[in-house]
């Protein structure tokens, strides 16, 4: 009957006496519990899964909710450190393109106009939000800017190197710029005697 | 279909399936009762601690290790809950030994075998409960005597001893009851 009882005479005998016990406590004995407290154990059982179902369901909706909140605010602030990042590195790289530029154009031109000091000291001062423009469109604007004091520091040459080159407009017969120039050096250096060939 | 383990059950209901839980509460409802019936003596104190006893099992499902037997950590909770209960509210007055012999009516009432049963109820009754314990695991719960050391606490050795001290006091006291009976028609 019962394995884990060593198979000797007195096991045996122990056997016997509690089969006999059993026998008489069970002649009259149900022994079952009333359906009352069948009901009440197995309401206790669902009541406890519903209410673990709940907290479960509230503990993961506040975790998702905190988590979520933690992300949005890590992706705002690493979109703001990205942001003033491209910001700030076209202004550097613009500037020191128009510095090069404008170096080049000041070793081209032997003096300044007071319009190009101007715009050079505009340039210089350009609020940092300016460049807030993208990285093509301010090299664009640099190179023609470069380009235009360029135009003006030929407009504005020394008056012998001035007179040279209207010089060669007469002597290609080009009669119209030749009037042009000539007349541009004048309003720019009335004082300065004009050369026999253009005297008359 | 082969039939599902109470430590799968268990599990199952740790899980959330109720239909697991009534399953293995219809198991071991009867044995359960049986048992804390015997322990506690009287009906009304025996639903309440079975009652109590299933609410731990219940509440303590998270806390149950498959690789303990089910019905091991059962009883052990059950048994737990019981030895609680008397530390807590030792019952008023123990029944006394001429109370029981009360109980049993006359000849002319009751059956030889009722007076039986009442007979080995107060005998057990009177043993001393760590022999007691072993008994009525034994006996109502049919537990082996590798899950009554479990239960208790105790050696396997010290278990199958206090059964025999039980059993031997058991059938000690029935003789000398009927002998009483004998010598007094």
């Amino acid at each position: 009957m019962n394995a884990d009882l060593p198979a000797n005479s007195a096991d045996e005998n122990l056997e016997s006496d509690l089969e006999n016990i059993r026998s008489v406590l069970g002649e009259r004995d149900s022994g079952q519990p009333p359906q009352l407290l069948d009901t009440a154990v197995l309401n206790t059982a669902r009541r406890e899964l519903e209410d673990t179902g709940k907290t479960k369901r509230g503990r993961f909706s506040l975790r998702w909710l905190s988590a979520f909140a933690t992300a949005s605010v890590m992706i705002l602030a690493l979109g703001i450190l990205v942001q003033q990042e491209q910001e700030s590195v076209p202004v550097s790289n613009g500037d020191a393109e128009a510095t090069l530029l404008q170096e080049s154009a000041g070793k081209e031109s032997a003096a300044e106009s007071p319009q190009k000091r101007s715009m050079m000291k505009d340039h210089d001062q350009a609020p940092v939000t300016a460049a807030s423009r993208s990285n093509e469109f301010k090299l664009q604007e640099t190179a023609s800017e470069a380009e235009q004091l360029n135009e003006e520091a030929d407009e504005t040459l020394p008056p012998e190197q001035w007179l040279q080159q209207i010089l060669l407009l007469k002597s290609t017969q080009q009669e119209a710029r030749l009037a042009e120039e000539l007349a541009a050096f004048t309003a720019v250096y009335p004082d300065y005697p004009l050369p026999p060939e253009l005297g008359d | 279909m082969r039939k599902q383990s109470d430590e799968d059950l268990m599990r199952a209901f740790a899980g959330g399936s109720i239909e697991a839980f009534e399953e293995l509460y219809s198991r071991h409802r009867t044995a359960l009762y049986r048992y804390v019936l015997r322990k506690a003596g009287d009906t009304s104190t025996a639903n309440d601690l079975y009652q109590g006893a299933w609410e731990k099992v219940i509440r303590g499902r998270n806390k149950y290790r498959r690789s303990f037997p089910f019905r091991a950590w059962l009883y052990r909770v059950t048994y737990n809950h019981v030895m609680d209960y008397y530390r807590q509210a030792r019952p008023a007055a123990e029944t006394h030994p001429d109370e029981l012999e009360s109980e049993i009516p006359g000849p002319d009432k009751q059956t030889e075998i009722d007076i039986r049963i009442l007979r080995l109820k107060r005998a057990i009754r009177r043993l001393p409960p760590e022999q007691k314990d072993v008994l009525l695991l034994k006996l109502e719960s049919g537990l082996s005597l590798d899950e009554i050391a479990a239960v208790s606490g105790m050696k396997r050795e010290t278990v199958k001893s206090r059964l025999r001290y039980a059993v031997d006091k058991l059938k000690k006291s029935l003789r000398e009851a009927e002998l009483r009976s004998n010598h007094e028609r």
